[in-house]
């Protein structure tokens, strides 16, 4: 049995040889003498092998003289042994032992806090209110209470509609979810009409409730009525009911960017000088190692944290940071024609793009070029997109 | 030579089966035989181990052939490889190849 053999290892046992004539008589009395003997193996006419409980040991000279057998050591097993090899070197145990105190008091601080999931909120904002309410690195873990920190987050900043906090390892690992503003909607009951909400060209309407004032193909101004929510009785005049006016109105719309067409270009580029800062991170406060200097005026920096950790969880507030520079100077280049109308056209898209919404659907993009006098050239980037226009006006203002 | 004859009638059984009178009784009440006559209980595992309840003593030790006194006699394990597995006062476990078993 396992276990049995694990018991025999803790308590610790001895092999030995026995040589003579009568091990049966040796066996006998020691099994007499309840000396624990097991695995017994002849060895040879005269001699057998087997293995004896350490404690017994010392009692085998009598079973041994009266047998006529010679005992000797082959070999000695267990745990014992092993603690009696380390019982010269104390300082050693007690380093051990120090060594995972200290390790366990590091353990016990957040060291790290880790945000993750904002888009629009900033880090600098989240860190604001975990300052506000004590959090940050340094602190004892156990009295971080995260239920108290995710609900005080979800009050403080509007944005967020979901907040989780945790603590893993020396990490406080805060998780947020956005949400998205709720459009303002008009109540049910209330009377509305449907109106343009920008420019374009009707595209397909679709009407639920209410009276279309628009058709395929019209083109519409910001503001104006596409749906009428006032429905007028066709064979009496006076007869008029208020509904609230419910249509999909899909137009095609465009979004415009422009802009101009440089020939020279003034760009960062890398000398080719590079150097090395080295410092140490203790506590979160870094070091710089002694004797070095930046040189460069203009550089762009790349920084390496090397942490102590234990996995991914466990960081310990030790590191080695590596900075490293590139030196930059800037130049102006002068670029060809090609190269110039692309960089326009480009920024021409760029700016168009920003101005189109999420929920539009880009069906075609344009790009042509417009000379002036001077002979400058403008990129002017025109995409068409088709979007609901819709929006949800009460009648009367 | 009419007393010889009766004599002759009154045995019952297989002949020459010297049961004695006690073990006749302790059967009769279904008392456990090892315990009270301290009879040997032999478990076996296939041929590869034996296990000996009750034995007093080992006569002879070799890696062919162990012979151990019992109540019941001697029993001889007979085998190749033959090792004493675990020993104690109350039982023997021998464990190897074992071809014979025998009473004498």
């Amino acid at each position: 049995m396992l276990i049995l053999k694990l018991w025999n290892y803790i308590m610790g046992y001895v092999i030995i040889l026995v040589e003579g004539n009568s091990i049966e008589k040796f066996i006998n009395i020691c099994v007499q003498k309840r000396i624990l003997i097991w695995d017994i193996q002849k060895a040879g006419p005269a001699s057998a092998r087997m293995k004896m409980a350490l404690k017994h040991f010392r009692k085998v000279r009598a079973p041994a003289r009266a047998a006529r057998c010679r005992v000797s050591l082959v070999s000695k097993v267990g745990l014992p042994f092993l603690l009696r090899r380390y019982r010269k070197r104390k300082t050693f145990i007690l380093g051990a032992f120090v060594c995972l105190i200290l390790f366990n008091i590091l353990i016990s601080f957040i060291w790290i806090v880790e945000i993750d999931g904002n888009k629009n909120t900033s880090d600098e904002e989240i860190n604001a209110v975990l300052l506000k309410h004590g959090i940050r690195p340094g602190i004892l873990k156990y009295n971080v209470n995260t239920d108290n920190i995710a609900n005080a987050l979800m009050l403080e900043i509007d944005e967020l509609s979901w907040t989780g906090v945790s603590v893993r390892g020396t990490k406080l690992k805060v998780s947020v979810r956005e949400r998205r503003i709720p459009p303002e909607l008009v109540d049910t009951d209330e009377p509305c009409n449907i109106i343009a909400a920008k420019d374009g060209m009707i595209e397909s309407i679709y009407t639920q409730k209410g009276t279309a004032l628009v058709k395929e193909g019209d083109t519409v101004i910001k503001g104006q009525v596409l749906v009428s929510g006032v429905l007028k009785n066709k064979h009496d005049e006076n007869d008029i009911k208020l509904v609230h006016a419910l249509a999909e109105v899909r137009a095609r719309t465009w979004y415009e960017g422009s802009a101009s067409v440089e020939d020279t270009v003034v760009e960062e580029y890398r000398t080719g000088d590079e150097e090395k800062l080295y410092y140490i991170e203790l506590f979160n406060r870094r070091y710089k190692l002694p004797f070095q200097k930046l040189s460069f005026d203009r550089y762009e920096k790349l920084e390496t944290v090397n942490r102590l950790s234990l996995g991914n969880d466990l960081v310990m507030p030790f590191g080695f940071i590596t900075e490293h520079y590139f030196e930059t100077g800037t130049r102006i280049r002068k670029l060809s024609e090609e190269e110039a109308q692309q960089r326009a056209a480009d920024r021409a898209y760029a700016l168009a793009l920003d101005k189109v919404p999420i929920e539009a659907d880009i069906r075609s993009t344009s790009l042509n070029y417009k000379y002036d006098k001077d002979g400058k050239s403008t990129a002017i980037v025109i995409i068409e997109c088709i979007e609901n226009i819709g929006m949800k006006s009460k009648i009367g203002g | 030579m009419v007393s010889i004859n009766v004599n002759r009638k009154k045995q019952k059984g297989n002949n020459g089966n010297k049961v004695p009178v006690s073990e006749r009784i302790i059967e009769f009440l279904e008392l456990p035989k090892d315990i009270v006559l301290n009879l040997p209980k032999i478990t076996m595992m296939g041929n590869r181990s034996i296990i000996i309840t009750n034995y007093e003593s080992i006569i002879e030790f070799d890696s062919g052939k162990i012979k151990l006194a019992t109540v019941s006699g001697s029993l001889m394990v007979k085998g190749k490889y033959l090792d004493i597995r675990e020993i104690n006062a109350e039982e023997i476990s021998i464990t190897g190849e074992i071809n014979q078993l025998e009473f004498t």
